[in-house]
């Protein structure tokens, strides 16, 4: 019987141990776009200052910070479309409140394959393709081929507001091909001659591929309030943020050695 | 065997060691047989309770009229479809036609990009020295543009300015486009005359084809619009009427809230909840309004389009320079009566359709399983939860790794179990079942980047670009997931198929070979035919491994949730696809406990779970089989 009693306390011990010893951690989920990239490298430079906060990112898309600050498993949700009505009036209906932190501007860079002679393309052309009205590349003016359509899958953030923004919020194509994440849908451009996708500003220089002009604009940081395709990324809480969480939204949102960063990473930072 | 449980030594409440060890054991068993028990319920309970919900959202779709403004969406596709073809017959005709001439106005449009973008300063400058007219700055500013135009010419690529290779044989019309370039003056913009001629020679030579186009393009315009006014419409009922359905919600959890509360935080909540403008009926009949009074706009469009498309395709050439442009002719003129009729169907159904009709019970089952689209992201027009195309994928898939693994998994079975030394037999059998430990993450990886890359790569070739779906140009598509998948279940399958060749009696072949059969004419008359029914088990159970494999399908499978393109007959095998177990990992992150979305998930779960359970029900049924045969 002691024996079992020992066994039981060190098995207790054991399993409370990681709790015991765990300093504050903060779960941050969403946005591909943002987490992929951007997130991780504030995290880097917050982690040098000295904090010993520590960090949980999960990045599968915009939709998955709604679903976890509901449920409460994230302290901050990543997204790269404002949140909609229906996802807000979730919360209320649970008596929380969704708060807003604008993170940076992004422009969604519509990529081609380099060999496929594209360079611009229409708004209303792009609309086409996306949702499947334009199915060859002769329509174009390119090389005959039958256009391969790559998408973010429905939980991304930038998978919704492309529909808004590129498509007139019409459905996409069902032949379109959905990817988890940028990097998937530069690589696969890059791979498939007759592929078209879209990425962040952070995920256009890959080998293989270009970023097409739309209505004459390329996307790059300093045509920003001409692109037509630019859309603001965004932090999310549940309720307004308090302790190590406020601590950190206010550096990652407001001070300069974020601002650099989120620079750096291809992104542009909120003035 | 019972006494030896029963022996003597310390006992605890009556109960031997060796008693408590059985009954360990015992718990252990009833422990995952009860999970496993659990793990049904919890599907079952989550996954039917989709059937109400869809049910009421099918209802929802009814009261605000997107059913009706799904028949314009469907008569339209149809329509675009034509219009698409005709367009890129269009093109590949001008093409075969006028190649060098579209080369050239594509070539100038390139080189004319180059020169603004490059020498913008020098353009600037040039302007301005112009407005100002002092001779000695503009000569000055005149020479600095035209040497930088030059440079940028002489440094411009061929590949990219002629990205389509219309010049590459045309050596003269390429040096008159350089040429061109060179004297291209970007502040008065002035296109040269040898790419007016070009663009002449293109508008006249194709003016019959595109009248025609014309024709055929603008055909559907008035359908188009209405489905785009009725689409707004009908998003903006839908989106209110779930408003109004959610500020209900709140003002319930409110006021259930307050009860909790005491004083004045109560009121304040009481008085926030009775502010919210909630209606107890939501104003279908009224929303609806307009598009019911559409009917006859929708009519007279659809009658248009009609009229339009077929004077559009029989005003469409007949004598062609392009052979793919008179295959897709072809295709057009075949694909008219079709749509035709299509589009009349559609039309008496609309006209036949009512707001308020209730919504059938079986239609909340039948369009799930006999649903061919799965959409659901919640910006789009709206959610739609067909199961089919995530089945087929599924099968297909299936279907193409089985193809792969039973000759490689029996043959390997038959071999190393009969024909093979045991030396042979020492490293082949251990490194067959190595192949198990590789992580499917790892094999998924594998997919993308080296077997992926090489399908698309080698099946250009001539040796196999016949083959059905050959050259291919997605490297994600089902025969590149099919082939992981056998790699999968070729160790399961050659394993349980070497138990089943090892459990038929040795006597068997002993008796064949004494008869003087030889060594191979005993395992196909005598050997294989005693295991059948365990070598089928094992073919089963290989099934059940690949269907219900996840990270590979999802990773390589190419995720396009559509049914397969069946115009290219065996070819389906290299286009893309997604799956019953793709889906559900692909989209459980996003969905919110309990809505529609997250059912359908557990739905999906739960027909997985059955198709599984029936498979190793099966497997199990013929391997209790081959027990009484032998």
């Amino acid at each position: 019987m002691i024996k079992k009693t020992i066994t039981a306390f060190a098995l207790g011990l054991l399993f409370s141990l990681p709790v015991a010893a765990d300093p504050e951690k903060l779960v941050i989920m969403g946005s591909d776009t943002l987490g992929s990239k951007l997130v991780l490298q504030l995290k880097e430079a917050y982690m040098t200052l000295g904090s010993d906060t520590d960090f949980e990112i999960s990045a599968e898309g915009s939709s998955q910070a709604f679903a976890n600050l509901l449920a409460g498993e994230a302290d901050i949700g990543m997204s790269s479309r404002d949140a909609q009505e229906e996802e807000a009036n979730r919360f209320l209906a649970k008596g929380k409140k969704l708060v807003e932190h604008a993170a940076g501007w992004d422009m969604i860079a519509v990529i081609v394959n380099e060999k496929k002679g594209v360079r611009k393309l229409t708004l209303k052309e792009i609309e086409g393709i996306f949702t499947g009205d334009i199915m060859d590349w002769s329509e174009l003016g390119g090389k005959p081929g039958k256009i391969s359509v790559y998408t973010r899958n429905t939980a991304s953030g930038t998978f919704q507001i492309f529909q808004r923004l590129a498509m007139g919020g019409r459905d996409y194509s069902a032949s379109s091909q959905k990817l988890a994440g940028n990097e998937q849908i530069a690589s696969e451009v890059a791979a498939n001659e007759n592929g078209i996708g879209y990425v962040g500003l952070a995920f256009i220089d890959k080998k293989g591929l270009r970023a097409v002009k739309v209505d004459g604009v390329s996307p790059s940081p300093k045509n920003k309030g001409k692109y037509p395709l630019a859309r603001k990324l965004f932090f999310y809480t549940a309720g307004e943020p308090k302790g190590s969480v406020k601590k950190f939204l206010d550096w990652a949102t407001k001070s300069d050695a974020a601002k650099e960063i989120v620079a750096k990473v291809g992104f542009i930072p909120i003035k | 065997m019972a006494n030896k449980f029963q022996s003597k030594g310390r006992r605890l409440f009556g109960v031997g060691i060796q008693g408590w060890i059985k009954g360990f054991f015992r718990g252990n068993a009833g422990v995952s047989m009860g999970v496993i028990f659990l793990i049904f319920l919890f599907l079952v309970f989550e996954a039917v309770r989709f059937f109400p919900d869809h049910h009421r959202e099918l209802k929802l779709v009814r009261r605000t009229g997107q059913e009706y403004v799904d028949f314009l969406r469907r008569e339209a596709r149809g329509y675009q479809e034509i219009s698409s073809y005709t367009n890129q017959a269009y093109f590949q005709e001008l093409d075969a036609r006028f190649g060098v001439q579209r080369g050239l106005v594509d070539g100038f449009e390139v080189l004319q990009g180059m020169i603004e973008d490059g020498a913008e300063p020098d353009i600037e400058a040039l302007a301005e020295a112009r407005d100002v007219s002092d001779p000695v700055a503009l000569r000055a500013a005149e020479k600095r543009y035209w040497g930088r135009v030059g440079e940028i010419v002489d440094s411009a690529e061929r590949s990219s300015v002629d990205s389509f290779g219309r010049l590459s044989t045309e050596e003269s019309a390429w040096q008159s486009l350089l040429q061109a370039a060179r004297r291209y003056d970007a502040v008065e913009e002035e296109t040269p005359d040898i790419i007016l001629a070009a663009e002449a020679g293109m508008e006249s030579g194709m003016a019959e084809f595109r009248k025609a186009k014309a024709m055929i393009s603008s055909a559907g315009s008035d359908l188009k619009n209405l489905r785009d006014r009725l689409v707004r419409i009908a998003s903006a009922t839908r989106k209110d009427a779930e408003t109004n359905y959610s500020l209900g919600m709140r003002k319930k959890a409110l006021l259930e809230g307050s009860g909790k509360l005491d004083g004045k935080a109560r009121e304040e909540q009481v008085a926030e909840a009775e502010a919210l403008k909630v209606l107890d009926q939501f104003p279908f009949e009224v929303r609806v309004q307009p598009i019911i009074d559409s009917h006859d706009e929708h009519q007279k469009a659809a009658e248009h389009l009609k009229e339009q498309l077929k004077k559009g395709i029989a005003a469409l050439p007949t004598e062609f320079s392009s052979e793919a442009s008179k295959r897709l002719v072809m295709k057009i003129r075949e694909a008219e009566p079709a749509y035709l009729e299509a589009l009349d169907q559609s039309l008496e159904e609309a006209s036949e359709w009512t707001w308020n009709e209730e919504v059938n019970w079986s239609s909340s089952v039948s369009r799930f399983f006999l649903g061919k689209e799965w959409k659901t992201a919640s910006g789009g027009w709206r959610q739609l939860y067909g199961f089919l195309p995530l089945f087929t994928g599924s099968v297909t898939i299936s279907m193409i790794a089985l193809c792969f693994a039973l000759p490689f998994s029996i043959g390997a079975a038959i071999y190393v179990n009969q024909l093979s030394s045991r030396w042979e037999r020492s490293f082949m059998k251990p490194a067959i079942e190595m192949i198990q430990a590789i992580p499917s993450i790892v094999l998924g990886f594998f997919g993308i980047m080296v077997l992926g890359n090489m399908l698309v790569e080698y099946s250009d070739s001539p040796w196999v670009s016949w083959l059905p779906g050959f050259p291919i140009t997605e490297r994600l598509n089902m025969l590149n997931a099919g082939m992981l998948l056998a790699l999968m279940a070729i160790p399961t399958i050659f394993t349980l198929c070497e138990d089943a060749l090892n459990n038929v009696p040795r006597s068997f072949s002993e008796a064949s070979l004494a008869l003087g059969a030889s060594r191979f004419q005993t395992v196909q008359r005598v050997v294989v035919p005693a295991a059948i029914s365990g070598i089928l088990a094992a073919v089963l159970l290989g099934l059940g491994r690949i269907i219900g494999e996840t990270m590979v399908v999802l990773l390589v499978a190419g995720n396009r949730i559509a049914m397969p393109d069946w115009g290219d007959g065996l070819g389906i095998i290299t286009q893309p696809s997604h799956t019953m177990t793709g889906i559900i990992a692909q989209e459980m992150g996003e969905v919110s406990e309990g809505t529609l979305h997250y059912r359908a998930l557990f739905l999906i779960g739960l027909v997985l779970f059955v198709i599984s359970l029936l498979i190793n029900l099966s497997a199990q049924k013929l391997t209790k089989r081959l027990g009484a045969h032998v």
